[in-house]
């Protein structure tokens, strides 16, 4: 048999912390061949990026590589014997695209001097040859005035321009095999499917080899011909794309395909996967998804290996594999959107502006003034959930922040209930926080280190002096812990004890406690993971049906939107451009940007490399 | 000229006023200049001439004027303790701080850059401890009594060098080592944890999958990127040298400079010397940070965009 | 997070609860760390001597004994265990003087940390959180004031109102408020942005509420470490100024004045000058060993890349 273009084996890399050995890849082998799609896919903290790290001898202490193998054309690029073929191979044959835009190149050499410097080391180049080389390159990205730009700082550069760099910069030295780790993430929807084209048109004209690291599953159906499936640093299943998405084997697989919101689909619970990823320290023993699976049966208490299947390509690791296909969805039991207008409006927004003035760029220039929210006018009906759809700059947050009046608002009226808020007092502006509450994105950040959950969630209540009695205090807090679904002895720990799904909890619990009418959920789920996003899409689900609640959903997931909004605005601009209910929208958007919008998410059921064809 | 070299221009000058202002108020409504000034045993004749010499009989306001006008002029007016201008003086004196600090500076930052680059490539390691070792000592050493201790041996024990005074080369280089060790050592603790955050950051990581030789990602990338933090910290120790070290150390060698001069207007009481010398420094503080906000922006070109 | 850790959701996947700010408390800490233990205990010690320093020393630290001057040390030929350190110039007993002006170092020291520190934080805390109008004037006077000619200015000062204990601690304060005033106004624009503050705000938390209840406790660990190194620099200003005779005047007693004194016997009686300078730079290395394994300690991210360093390095 020849030796492929790279093969990892029994690879193990494992990092040194305070707390313990974390095991973060735990043996996995694959092959890559040229010129093939490979998309590596899996939650945070699956192994999935050291992996490619590894690949790369780019594992610093306190990692480490402990067993197994990567070789490149049969040859090992692992150990220190390896160094001198690390050297070659690393950077010239295999070149690697990062997450991070906006951090990856340094900010004071000009991004022709950076694409330079790669030219001038792998392939000898002078400095005035590697210079002419960086324009072509540049304009192989679709770079405009590659000329110009060749010249430019990276602050100069918008985040999708700078991965563009990032991937001429990759190109730069013919590599056969580009590792992008997760290379979209960080970048507005429409940046992302410009980017995923690139890649795509790139692979198949330099017939390039792709390892595409991604925990989105339909980044992988637009780029990747085959898929493998991380979990708890192991290769779970892998298969060409096709079967992996449409007919998956490993429960976990299934799981996170069902997982996965659709345009699709309006207003149906999502599957979800319930309970936690484990814990990477303890050492491998049964089955690592048994304690979440569905399908467990007794054997799972030995950990299955990865094996050829027994029909079709690809490999499957599990003892019970799901026979079919399972349902995407559960249709949720009011699945009608609920658009009931026989009362007033909740809240009335008409012609609300934002504006903020920034820096002057000269002596004797004017101030410049950033007008985030320009003239948006909406109403949202007790009961019901608008999504507020936008990319990063639309305005869709300063719109959140100017109704619950965090931010003052420039211009416009904003009615609650009737009454005009945007010209209350301190008090009694004090008084409407008890109706309107917020869910925020981030559930690191949006919790105090330094206080106890107790503490997080009774806060609201001490501040408005409801109750001050700590038995009654504790009480609340606990049935509060309950509804949104964590275990009663969370309330006296800090939440550095707790998961990103576990906070969000909290923070949803917070919101509540006041018994508000109406939520701004401002990206909600778009921190956590699938399989996590899901449990707190359904637990808002849950709240609004129990408790009445009115949501006003932001978000730049268009198909988290579809699942929860009964009626969606699409924000552009500082406008809202578009607004009408879901089905509506979705099935006939009126306006080029919100089908643009539209076309742009990459989704399980697009064809596989549907990209390549165009 | 652009913005952001006005911007810092304009801040000076509020530097400079105030300190006018701050040296003012201090010397006029604080303090009683002809108690300071005069001896206990003087006349009230002889209090109210000298009060009439100065001007200080006249209206607050008035005295502010005259002063803010002759300051502005650089007119300090006459040493009570030389009985000549002020000015003459400073210009004397100036030259051997000048010269005593840019020495200990330039030593300072020639020890301190290679010591913290080479601890920050392997944090923690044997080099690194060494560095962290001697920084935290020389941390916690008085400087005058440094400049004793090096007295002491280099000049009593071994003989090899001058224990005070100037004159050639050999004059200069305890004050300056004395001067430079505990700068050193505040320095290389910022070079050192400077580079370690850059050789920890994302561009690093992208230059090191781009295959570039580790020479190269240290001494061309993470050392320019840690430039600006880097020339930050050599500037204050520059400015505590010449505002404030040069004073203890210039007194422990008996090194005719401006500091050794404030010590001396202060022995003898002549206040208008010790504030021409306050104002003298603070206008060098000033040039030191307008030169050096001039080089950040000659360093980082988004400087211009971050500052307003 | 940048945590040299190519994977930085491993580590946090891997382990559901990083540690609070402080594990188990500072002394649970301290038990690992040997420099930081040495420092606080030291550091422990200096406050007790300079607390029982007249019950301790053996002489009145000004009387003086004429017969009994430039005595040396008990270990040099002529010394004796009447003057354990010897005695100066007039006859005073080095190791009295050594243990009472302790007290002038460290009362100089707390004093002005506390003083700075208190106007400083608030100082930082209403520009940070005010923002606007006052954060301009607030930053406007900090950054003149730090581009001062510190201590010039002080000399002038203390020309002015003449030397004292009082006075230099008030002089140390006022060069030295602005680093407080910097680092709460950063770490307050900080955690302003981070939404836990946005959420008390949301929530109906009044400013003071915020300021205090939110904010003043991540506050806490950063000012530690800033009052501590600030500490050992007040040390040693105090006795640079007494050295200069501008500081602490006899008959209280400093080291910095005793090192003053001893110069013009350096070359008789090296000892006057040697123990005085020691007990400062003792001193000082203390403070700083606390300071240095506080900054460690109270910073979750420092202490797991000191961890992974260690490790690396003991490899």
């Amino acid at each position: 048999m020849t030796e492929p273009l790279l093969r990892v084996d029994a690879l193990e890399v494992e990092f040194l912390t305070r707390s313990g050995r974390v095991h973060a890849v735990r043996g996995i082998s694959f092959d890559m061949a040229p010129g093939q799609a490979l998309g590596l896919v899996g939650e945070s903290g699956c192994g999935k990026s050291v992996t490619s790290q590894a690949i790369m001898g780019l594992v610093q202490l306190p990692g480490r590589i402990t067993a197994g193998d990567v070789r490149w054309k049969g040859k090992s690029l692992i150990g220190p014997e390896a160094d001198a073929y690390r050297q070659d191979v690393c950077g010239r044959d295999i070149a690697m695209v990062f997450q991070d835009p906006m951090t990856s190149l340094d900010p004071l050499f000009t991004v022709g001097d950076q694409i330079g410097e790669v030219l001038v080391r792998h392939l000898g180049l002078s400095p005035a040859a590697a210079r002419i080389r960086a324009i072509e390159l540049l304009d192989r990205v679709h770079i405009r005035e590659p000329e110009k730009r060749v010249d430019q700082y990276p602050h100069e550069f918008s985040g999708g321009m700078r991965q563009r760099v990032l991937i001429a910069m990759a190109l730069a030295s013919e590599p056969d095999l580009l590792i992008a780790d997760e290379p979209t993430t960080a970048l507005d929807v429409t940046v992302q499917a410009g980017i995923l084209d690139l890649l795509a048109e790139l692979q198949r004209d330099l017939s390039l080899a792709v390892l595409m690291i991604t925990h989105d599953l339909g980044v992988v159906a637009r780029l990747c011909q085959d898929v493998a499936v991380m979990y708890a640093g192991e290769i779970v299943e892998d298969g060409p794309a096709e079967r992996m998405l449409h007919r998956p084997a490993h429960p976990y697989t299934a799981g996170l395909v069902s997982a996965t919101p659709t345009l699709a689909l309006t207003r149906h619970r999502l599957r979800t996967i319930d309970g936690q990823p484990p814990d990477l320290r303890r050492p491998r023993g049964p089955c690592s998804f048994r304690p979440r699976c569905a399908n467990a049966v007794a054997a799972c208490a030995e950990a299955p290996a990865l094996e050829a299947r027994s029909e079709g390509a690809g490999r499957l690791a599990c003892y019970n594999p799901i026979a079919q296909k399972a349902n995407g969805a559960i249709p949720a039991a009011d699945a009608a959107p609920r658009l009931g207008r026989e009362e007033a409006p909740l809240v009335e927004v008409r012609n609300l502006s934002v504006h903020y003035p920034i820096g002057r760029r000269g002596l004797f220039a004017k101030r410049e003034i950033l007008k985030a929210v320009d003239g948006v006018s909406f109403d949202i009906w007790p009961g019901e959930t608008l999504g507020l759809v936008g990319e990063s700059g639309s305005g869709k947050t300063t719109t959140g922040r100017a109704i619950l009046r965090a931010v003052p608002p420039t211009a416009g009226s904003i009615k609650f209930d009737g009454q005009e808020i945007t010209s209350l007092g301190r008090e009694p502006l004090r008084r409407l926080r008890r109706d309107m509450q917020i869910i925020f994105q981030d559930p690191y950040s949006s919790l105090n280190p330094r206080m106890t959950v107790q503490d997080i969630v009774a806060e609201p209540l001490i501040v408005h002096g409801i109750e001050t009695n700590p038995d009654r205090l504790r009480e609340r807090v606990a049935r509060l812990l309950e509804l949104v679904g964590l275990p009663a002895d969370a309330a006296e720990r800090h939440p550095h004890a707790f998961s990103g799904g576990q906070r969000q909890r909290v923070g949803i619990a917070r919101a509540l406690t006041l018994e508000p009418r109406f939520i701004i959920a401002d990206e909600p789920v778009s921190a956590l993971d699938v399989s996590i996003r899901a449990q707190v899409v359904n637990l808002m689900q849950d709240l609004q049906a129990q408790l009445g609640l009115t949501y006003l959903f932001i978000a730049h997931d268009l198909a988290v939107v579809r699942h929860i909004a009964d009626r969606v605005a699409i924000m552009k601009a500082g406008q809202i451009i578009e607004i009408g209910p879901v089905d509506e929208v979705y099935a006939n958007p009126m306006e080029d940007y919100t089908r643009a919008l539209l076309d742009a998410v990459p989704e399980i059921g697009d064809p596989p490399a549907r990209a390549a064809g165009g | 000229m652009s913005w952001y070299i006005f911007n810092r221009l304009w801040q000076g000058v509020i530097v400079v006023l105030s300190v006018v202002v701050v040296v003012f108020v201090l010397t006029r409504l604080i303090g009683d200049p002809v108690r300071v000034m005069l001896p206990l045993e003087a006349t009230p004749e002889q209090r109210a001439l000298f009060e009439a010499q100065l001007g200080l009989d006249r209206p607050i306001l008035e005295q502010f004027v005259t002063y803010v006008r002759d300051v502005a002029v650089l007119d300090f007016g006459e040493s009570l303790w030389q009985r000549r201008p002020v000015i003459e003086i400073i210009a004397e004196r100036a030259p051997a701080t000048v010269l005593l600090s840019v020495v200990a500076i330039a030593f300072a930052v020639l020890m301190a850059v290679p010591l913290g680059v080479v601890a920050a490539l392997r944090p923690e390691g044997l080099v690194d401890r060494i560095v962290v070792v001697i920084s935290l000592l020389g941390l916690s050493i008085p400087q005058f009594w440094l400049g004793l201790l090096f007295i002491v041996f280099f000049s009593l024990m071994l003989g090899w060098l001058p224990t005070s005074g100037a004159g050639g080369i050999d004059h200069l280089i305890l004050p300056a080592l004395t001067l430079a060790l505990p700068a050193m050592t505040r320095m290389v603790m910022v070079v050192r944890s400077t580079m370690i955050d850059q050789l920890n950051a994302q561009y690093v990581k992208v230059l090191r999958a781009k295959g570039m030789r580790p020479w190269r990602v240290v001494a061309v990338h993470a050392l320019r990127n840690s430039a600006v933090p880097i020339l930050t910290i050599a500037g204050w120790e520059f400015i505590r040298i010449v505002s404030g070290y040069t004073v203890v150390v210039e007194t422990v060698f008996a090194w005719p400079g401006l500091g050794l001069t404030a010590i001396q207007a202060i022995e003898r009481q002549d206040l208008i010397l010790l504030q021409a010398i306050v104002f003298v420094t603070s206008i060098a503080v000033v040039v030191i940070n307008i030169g050096l906000d001039i080089l950040y922006k000659a360093i980082d070109p988004r400087i211009e965009i971050g500052s307003q | 997070m940048s945590l040299a850790d190519p994977d930085p959701q491993a580590a946090e996947a891997a382990s559901p609860s990083p540690e609070p700010v402080v594990a188990g408390g500072y002394w649970a800490d301290l038990r690992g760390d040997t420099v930081g233990m040495i420092g606080v205990v030291s550091l422990g010690l200096l406050f007790l001597i300079a607390i029982f320093a007249p019950l301790i020393a053996p002489y009145d630290p000004a009387a003086q004994n004429i017969i009994a001057r430039l005595k040396p040390p008990v270990w040099l030929p002529g010394g004796s265990w009447d003057h354990i350190l010897g005695t100066d110039h007039l006859g005073r007993d080095v190791l009295s003087r050594l243990l009472n002006g302790s007290r002038i170092s460290l009362f100089v020291g707390f004093a002005t940390v506390l003083l700075a520190g208190s106007f400083g934080v608030m100082m930082g805390l209403i520009s940070g959180y005010a923002g606007g109008k006052t954060d301009q004037f607030i930053t406007a006077v900090t950054d003149t004031q730090v581009a001062f000619p510190g201590l010039l200015l002080a000399l002038l000062i203390l020309a002015v109102i003449g030397p004292s204990t009082i006075t230099v601690i008030v002089v140390l304060a006022l060069n030295g408020w602005m680093v407080y005033a910097r680092i709460t106004r950063s770490v307050v624009l900080g955690l302003r942005q981070t939404a836990f503050v946005e959420a008390a705000e949301i929530l109906g938390c009044r400013t003071h509420r915020i300021l205090i209840r939110h904010l003043l406790p991540n506050l806490a660990a950063p000012l530690l470490t800033i009052g501590t190194l600030e500490f050992a620099r007040i040390v040693l200003a105090e006795a640079a100024l007494s050295f200069l005779g501008l500081g602490v005047q006899p008959p209280a007693t400093s080291w910095g004045l005793d090192v003053a004194q001893g110069k013009d016997y350096m070359f008789r009686a090296w000892w006057l000058v040697t123990f005085p300078g020691l007990a400062i730079a003792f001193t000082v290395l203390a403070i700083n060993l606390v300071a240095s394994w506080l900054r460690v300690t109270t910073d979750p991210v420092e202490r797991e890349k000191r961890f992974a360093r260690r490790a690396e390095a003991g490899r």
